[in-house]
């Protein structure tokens, strides 16, 4: 192993790619918690012209992409392929094509450098998302996990072990927001544009359905919500009332602000911890950041917004802890593209 | 010289070493499980098998394609985890062009078609010269459109028709001037692999590497 001024032998170096999505990504991470580089090649553009992500295309261009993604994270962290320690990659949830493009090349990478393989939860990388962040952050904590397909409430009582207390009964809260914003015509991602445009406008404008406020359990609900805000759309328009965008978006997301920290609410409540924790593309959201600032007698993490949305230096994370556990994936690993939080299927 | 060559792009995984041009071994696993559980076991059964080690490969020969689309990315993928950390030789073959390797004394042109559903066909026209295979053409073509084409612009040669289009197609192949090769007599085997006809260049790495889906998405299609 080449040792440098930045590295002692005790040293773990973690290399690890995400394509799960439409991010090609690869970081490298010294002793787990420490970012040596970490570069995400986007596909947004790629897939704005077709209103979301397309997964054959997001496959292609990530098996086009992933060669010199690698070379510049392993440029940017000074390291080559002989120092790295052990290959982290997602194995699941996601979209499987674009998964298994990050996954066999991980697997071919760890074949052929004779090192460790370590499959890891996307899911669980958001979460370990926060670790990089906040240096002493420890587990255990409650989480709320909200982006694009998730909406889930999750008691992470170590760095490997997790366990979903609250989830969406039908929508993920992102794809209300995506759905809403292309009614709208704002285009995609939906969520940071409706967050840019609810700041010019009134939350309590529109009173919203908040589903399931009234109850004890921490499931979520935004089907109700999302028709709710259709039908407003409709109704105006066949009443030739003109829409107020920005009130229209304030008075979405209020709604489902107050319904995620509500439910946040009481998950600090029945699992008695004092931390709570939101990783997800969604906890980038200004508003909902705020809102769960406000629940008493908790302290509240959340990443910075370039560790939010999908990357490889929090798969990395969460890797560094299950390869300490002893979860290693072996040649026969496959992609698990409904993978749940806290299930091991490699 | 070593090669590792591997094929995923049909429902088979294929794994492949040569010692030059000589076959060392090969392992051929054609069942229901994914390619990404299928290949990396057998590459190696294969290396452990040959006693070879992975650092005495100098090069590999992956399928680009046509063929299943996950199917060629995961050997693709693959393929780039292997030799990227040492920088070794990537080339690219053909799905058809592998098939035309099972004509080793055909003294005309070789022409093979892969079903591309829709009417479609994957097509590749090649012949030897010089004891390697070359290749005429390749391309996608609407079956009935291709067979008249094929059969006039070869017609100084016997052209033998090869591929799975003569089980799935029989009407359309009834016409055909040439020979047709049985269907249980073709194999898409990458043992089979000509390497000596594969056109290598200093430019053959993991960033030339490209699949050859030979179709746009459904997505782009339908825009």
């Amino acid at each position: 192993m080449k040792i440098n001024e930045n590295q002692n032998v005790n040293d773990v170096i973690t290399l690890a790619i995400e394509t799960s999505c439409d991010e090609t990504a690869c970081a490298i991470l010294k002793n787990g918690r420490e970012i040596l580089s970490n570069e995400v090649y986007t596909q947004i553009e790629i897939h704005q012209a077709f209103g979301g992500v397309v997964p054959e295309i997001a496959s292609r261009n990530h098996l086009e992409k992933i060669s010199e993604v690698m070379d510049k994270a392993l440029n940017d962290a000074a390291v080559t392929f002989s120092d790295i320690d052990e290959i982290a990659v997602t194995y699941g949830p996601g979209l499987v094509g674009a998964l298994l493009v990050g996954l066999s090349t991980a697997k071919g990478l760890a074949y052929s450098l004779d090192i460790p393989l370590i499959p890891v939860n996307h899911i669980e990388g958001h979460i370990a998302a926060n670790y990089i962040a906040h240096p002493e952050l420890e587990p255990p904590f409650a989480c709320l996990v909200v982006s694009g397909g998730h909406t889930h409430l999750v008691d992470v009582k170590s760095y490997t072990e997790f366990e979903i207390i609250g989830r969406t009964r039908d929508d993920a809260a992102g794809e209300a927001f995506d759905k809403i914003a292309r009614t709208l015509g704002l285009g995609y991602p939906g969520g940071p544009l409706i967050d840019r445009i609810s700041k010019e406008g009134n939350p309590l404008a529109i009173d919203f359905p908040k589903a399931m406020l009234d109850q004890e359990h921490m499931d979520f609900s935004f089907s109700g919500l999302k028709s709710s805000v259709l039908n407003y759309l409709n109704s105006c328009k066949m009443k030739q009332i003109e829409i107020n965008v920005p009130d229209v978006c304030a008075s979405f997301q209020h709604a489902v602000v107050q319904v995620l920290k509500h439910k946040a609410q009481q998950a600090v409540i029945s699992t008695g911890y004092e931390t709570l924790v939101i990783a997800g593309g969604v906890a980038a959201n200004s508003s909902l950041r705020a809102a769960l600032g406000e629940i008493p007698g908790i302290k509240l993490y959340y990443p910075p917004i370039h560790l939010c949305t999908d990357n490889a230096a929090m798969i990395g994370c969460a890797g560094y802890y299950a390869s300490r556990a002893g979860n290693r994936g072996h040649l026969e690993t496959n992609a698990v593209p409904n993978l749940k939080i806290g299930e091991k299927k490699y | 010289m070593k090669i590792l060559a591997i094929d995923t792009s049909s429902s088979a995984a294929g794994v492949a070493l040569f010692k030059e041009n000589r076959l060392m071994g090969e392992f051929v696993v054609n069942t229901a499980q994914t390619h990404s559980q299928k290949l990396m076991p057998i590459v190696d059964s294969l290396l452990n098998q040959t006693q070879t080690a992975m650092d005495e490969i100098d090069t590999f020969f992956v399928c680009e394609g046509p063929g299943s689309f996950t199917g060629v990315r995961i050997g693709i993928a693959a393929i780039k985890g292997f030799a990227q950390p040492f920088g070794k030789k990537v080339f690219g073959y053909s799905s058809m062009f592998l098939l035309a390797c099972n004509f080793r004394y055909e003294s005309g042109y070789i022409f093979t078609a892969i079903d591309a559903k829709r009417g479609d066909v994957y097509y590749g026209v090649y012949t030897w010269q010089d004891d390697k295979l070359i290749i005429l053409e390749e391309g996608i073509e609407a079956l009935s459109k291709l067979l008249p084409l094929v059969a006039e612009k070869y017609k100084d040669k016997p052209v033998i028709l090869a591929g799975d289009v003569i089980a799935i197609y029989p009407d359309a192949v009834k016409e055909w001037p040439g020979r047709l090769c049985r269907p249980e007599d073709v194999v898409q085997r990458v043992g089979n692999l000509h390497v000596a006809s594969i056109v290598q260049s200093d430019a053959g790495s993991v960033y030339e590497i490209k699949a050859n889906y030979m179709r746009k998405s459904q997505a782009e299609r339908d825009k």
